[in-house]
C-alpha cells in the first residue's frame, strides 16, 4: 500500500505529460536559391594516350551548356576549385572541400583514348550527405562525343531530380528566313540547325513521327493546303492527303499507326483519321463548323482539338472513335493550339485575352487552368518536351517571334533561337 | 495517508477491487498518455504572417493591410510573428508576389466560373490537402502567443535555412502541392546533432535537396536562454505553398 500513491502520481504526470507536450514545426517555403549548385572538375586522364584534354573538353563542354540550359543546375566556376582532379573514389573524395565552395552536387571522372575510341567514366555525388547517387560507364567513338555529352548530362539530371532530362532531343521549325515559310530542324541546344524543305511556298504544323525519323507537315507547295511525309534519313517526301479542301494539322498518333487531321472535302472542315498512308478516312467530329488542331493522348485513345460548335474556338477532348465529346476550356474567347502533355494528365494551349495570346495549361476536365506566360505579345504553338517537363513555344516579346523553353509550370523561360526572321510552329521531337 | 484511512473504512472485501480498478484506470490513462505522444498529440506552426496591401507597399505606415495569407495549410496551430529589419524586406518581396497572384485572381473573376475554380486552387487560397487553419494575426487564432525572443529565434532558424536551400522552381509539375517533414536535434551552440525524415513528400529527390540544406545550415544561431531544451528538438515543415504556381 505504501507503493500506492507514488505510482499514481508518476502515472498522473505521465497522462498528463502528452497534453503539454507539442512539437514546435518551423514552415520553410521560400528557397533561397534557384538551382542545384555542382561542380564538374576536370575529367582526369586514365588512359596511356598523354594528349586527351582537347576531346574530355568537348565532351564537358556539351555537358555544361545542357545543363546550363535546363535550369536546373548552377555550375561552379573551376577557379573555386580547392582541388583540381583528384581521386574519384567515393572514400577518397574529399567532400568538406567541395562543400566549403557551396558545391551540392559533384561529377568526377575519367577519360581515355584508345585509337578512334574513348571510354569515360563518371561518378555523381551529393557533397553534402557525402554519398554516390549514380556511377556512368561509357565507351564510344570520337565523332560522337556531342551525343555522349547529352547522354552525362541526362544522368545529372536523373541524378538529382529522379527524371532524365530533355538533351538529345531536336526541334522542328518553320522559318521564314529565306522569305518563304520552311522547314528547319535543329538539336534542342541550337547546334546543328539544318534547312529540311526547299519548297519555295508555304509549310506549316510539322509534327515528328513517333520513331523520330519523319515529319508530317501541311505544305501550299502544290496549291491546297495537302498534308506531305519528308524522311529525314533520305530526304523523300510522299502525299499522304491531296483531297479537294483542306487537308491541314496533322497529328501521328503515338504507334504511328494512325493520322489524325482536317479535311474538307465532304463540306465543313472535320477531324478523321486515315491510316498511316492516307487511305481509309475516318470521319469523328460532325458538326458543320470548324474542327481542327488534333492532339492525341499519350495512350492513343483520345485527341483534343479545336472547335467553334459552342460559338468560339475553344478546346475540346473527343475519344479517338469520335464518341464522349467534352468542352475543357471555358474562359477566353480564343483558345487554339492544343498540345497533349505526354504525362497525359494535361493540356497545354494559346489562349487569347484581349490583343494577345498566351500559353495556358488546363487539367482535361477543365479545372485547374494555369496562365503559364504573361505578356503584350503573342506567344504561341505549345509543344511539350518528350517528358513532359518543359515546354517549347514562339514569342514575339523580343519582337520578332523566336523559339523559347520554359519549364511546364511558367517559372523558368529561355530563348532558344535567335534567327532575326520570325519562326513558328516548335515541335518538339520524341527523343 | 488518507486514501489509504479511506480504504480501510471501507468493507474489507470491497478494498482489493477497489484499488485494482483505480490503478487499472489511471494505468490506461498513462497509456494513453505515452502513446498520444506518438500519435495524436497536436503539433504547433511556426510561420510568419505577411500582410498585403492592394494600394500600396506595406511598410513605415503599416495599416490598412487587406487580408493575409495563411499562415499554414496544415493541421494544427498555427503561431505568428511580427516582422522588422531585413524580415520586413522579405516580406514586402512576398507581398508583392501576392499581391500580384490575388490581382490575378480578381482578373479571372471576370473570366468566368472554371477559372476562378483554377485561380484560387493556384494561389493556394483554398486549404491544401490536410488544411484546417489558418493563421490570423499576430498570435494565433488558438490563442498561443509566443514569447518573442523564442519566435525571434525560431525566425532566425527559418532565414538560415531558406537562405541555403537550392530548389529549381520550374523543375516540378503545376499544381503539384507537396509537404515534407524534418526532425532536427539542436545543441545549446546551434550545431545539428542529428537530422531525419519524419514524413516525405513522396519524391526522394525533392526530400534529398531539403536535407541536404538542413545539413548546409549548420550551425544554425545559438539556442536563446528563454529556450531551455538541451538538446533543442525542432520540426521543418517544407511546403510548396509560396511557390506553387
Amino acid at each position: 500500500m505504501k507503493y500506492l500513491l507514488p505510482t499514481v502520481f508518476i502515472l498522473l504526470i505521465l497522462a498528463l505529460s502528452s497534453v503539454l507536450w507539442a512539437k514546435v514545426y518551423i514552415t520553410i517555403d521560400s528557397p533561397g536559391r534557384s538551382r542545384f549548385p555542382i561542380a564538374i572538375p576536370d575529367l582526369k586522364n586514365t588512359g596511356i594516350i598523354p594528349d586527351v584534354r582537347g576531346y574530355s573538353k568537348d565532351l564537358m563542354k556539351a555537358v555544361e551548356k545542357d545543363l546550363d540550359l535546363c535550369g536546373i543546375f548552377q555550375i561552379i566556376d573551376p577557379k573555386a576549385f580547392l582541388e583540381k582532379e583528384g581521386a574519384m573514389e567515393r572514400d577518397k573524395v574529399n567532400f568538406q572541400d567541395w562543400s566549403a565552395i557551396g558545391a551540392e552536387g559533384l561529377v568526377k571522372g575519367g577519360f581515355a583514348l584508345k585509337e578512334k575510341e574513348f571510354a569515360l567514366d563518371l561518378r555523381i555525388f551529393d557533397v553534402i550527405q557525402g554519398f554516390q547517387i549514380s556511377v556512368m560507364s561509357y565507351r564510344g567513338a570520337l565523332n560522337n562525343l556531342r551525343e555522349m555529352g547529352h547522354r552525362v548530362a541526362n544522368e545529372i539530371v536523373r541524378a538529382f531530380t529522379g527524371e532524365k532530362g530533355f538533351f538529345g532531343t531536336r526541334l522542328a521549325f518553320i522559318s521564314s528566313v529565306t522569305g518563304d515559310k520552311e522547314i528547319y530542324i535543329m538539336d534542342i541546344d541550337g547546334e546543328n540547325m539544318r534547312r529540311v524543305t526547299f519548297d519555295r511556298s508555304i509549310a506549316l504544323s510539322p509534327v515528328w513521327s513517333p520513331d523520330g525519323t519523319k515529319l508530317l507537315y501541311t505544305s501550299y507547295k502544290m496549291k491546297g493546303p495537302h498534308l506531305f511525309v519528308h524522311d529525314l534519313n533520305t530526304g523523300k517526301e510522299h502525299v499522304i492527303s491531296q483531297r479537294p479542301g483542306l487537308n491541314i494539322g496533322a497529328a501521328w498518333s503515338p504507334d504511328g499507326k494512325r493520322i489524325a487531321c482536317t479535311l474538307s472535302y465532304e463540306g465543313s472542315s472535320e477531324i478523321y483519321i486515315l491510316d498511316e498512308n492516307g487511305g481509309n478516312p475516318k470521319q469523328l467530329t460532325r458538326t458543320y463548323g470548324i474542327n481542327v488542331s488534333p492532339s492525341w493522348s499519350p495512350d492513343g485513345s483520345r485527341i483534343a482539338f479545336v472547335s467553334d460548335r459552342g460559338g468560339s474556338p475553344q478546346i475540346y477532348i473527343m475519344d479517338a472513335d469520335g464518341k464522349g465529346v467534352q468542352r475543357v476550356t471555358f474562359s477566353g474567347k480564343y483558345n487554339v493550339s492544343p498540345a497533349w502533355s505526354p504525362r497525359g494528365d494535361r493540356i497545354a494551349y494559346s489562349g487569347m485575352r484581349g490583343e494577345y495570346f498566351n500559353i495556358y495549361s488546363i487539367a482535361l476536365d477543365g479545372s485547374d487552368m494555369i496562365q503559364l506566360t504573361e505578356g503584350d505579345w503573342n506567344d504561341e504553338y505549345p509543344s511539350w518536351s518528350p517528358e513532359g517537363r518543359y515546354l517549347a513555344f514562339s514569342s514575339t516579346r523580343d519582337g520578332h517571334p523566336e523559339l523559347y523553353l520554359m519549364s511546364s509550370n511558367g517559372i523558368y523561360v529561355r530563348r532558344l533561337t535567335n534567327t532575326h526572321s520570325g519562326v513558328l510552329c516548335p515541335a518538339w521531337s520524341p527523343k | 495517508m488518507k486514501i489509504a484511512s479511506l480504504l480501510d473504512a471501507l468493507d474489507p472485501e470491497l478494498r482489493p477491487m477497489l484499488t485494482l480498478s483505480f490503478v487499472f484506470h489511471i494505468a490506461l490513462l498513462a497509456f494513453m498518455g505515452i502513446y498520444g505522444r506518438l500519435g495524436a498529440r497536436e503539433d504547433i506552426f511556426f510561420s510568419p504572417v505577411y500582410k498585403v496591401n492592394l494600394v500600396s507597399i506595406p511598410g513605415e505606415t503599416g495599416g490598412g493591410g487587406v487580408g493575409a495569407l495563411p499562415g499554414s495549410g496544415s493541421k494544427g496551430k498555427s503561431v505568428g510573428v511580427e516582422l522588422r529589419g531585413v524580415e520586413r524586406e522579405k516580406a514586402i518581396r512576398d507581398a508583392l508576389k501576392s499581391t500580384k497572384r490575388i490581382v490575378e485572381a480578381l482578373k479571372s473573376v471576370k473570366g468566368g466560373k472554371a477559372e476562378i475554380a483554377g485561380k484560387e486552387k493556384a494561389t493556394g487560397v483554398t486549404k491544401s490537402k490536410a488544411g484546417s487553419s489558418t493563421a490570423t494575426g499576430v498570435s494565433s487564432s488558438s490563442g498561443i502567443v509566443m514569447d518573442p525572443a523564442i519566435s525571434e529565434y525560431y525566425m532566425k532558424v527559418k532565414n538560415k535555412i531558406e537562405e541555403v536551400w537550392s530548389f529549381p522552381e520550374g523543375l516540378f509539375v503545376p499544381a503539384s502541392r507537396w509537404e515534407l517533414r524534418i526532425g532536427v536535434r539542436i545543441d545549446r551552440k546551434g550545431n545539428i546533432e542529428e537530422s531525419w525524415l519524419e514524413k516525405s513528400s513522396g519524391n526522394s529527390y525533392l526530400d534529398r535537396s531539403a536535407l541536404r540544406a538542413v545539413k548546409k545550415a549548420s550551425p544554425l544561431p545559438p539556442i536563446p536562454p528563454e529556450i531551455r531544451d538541451d538538446p533543442l528538438d525542432l520540426g521543418l515543415l517544407f511546403t510548396s505553398q509560396e511557390f506553387g504556381r
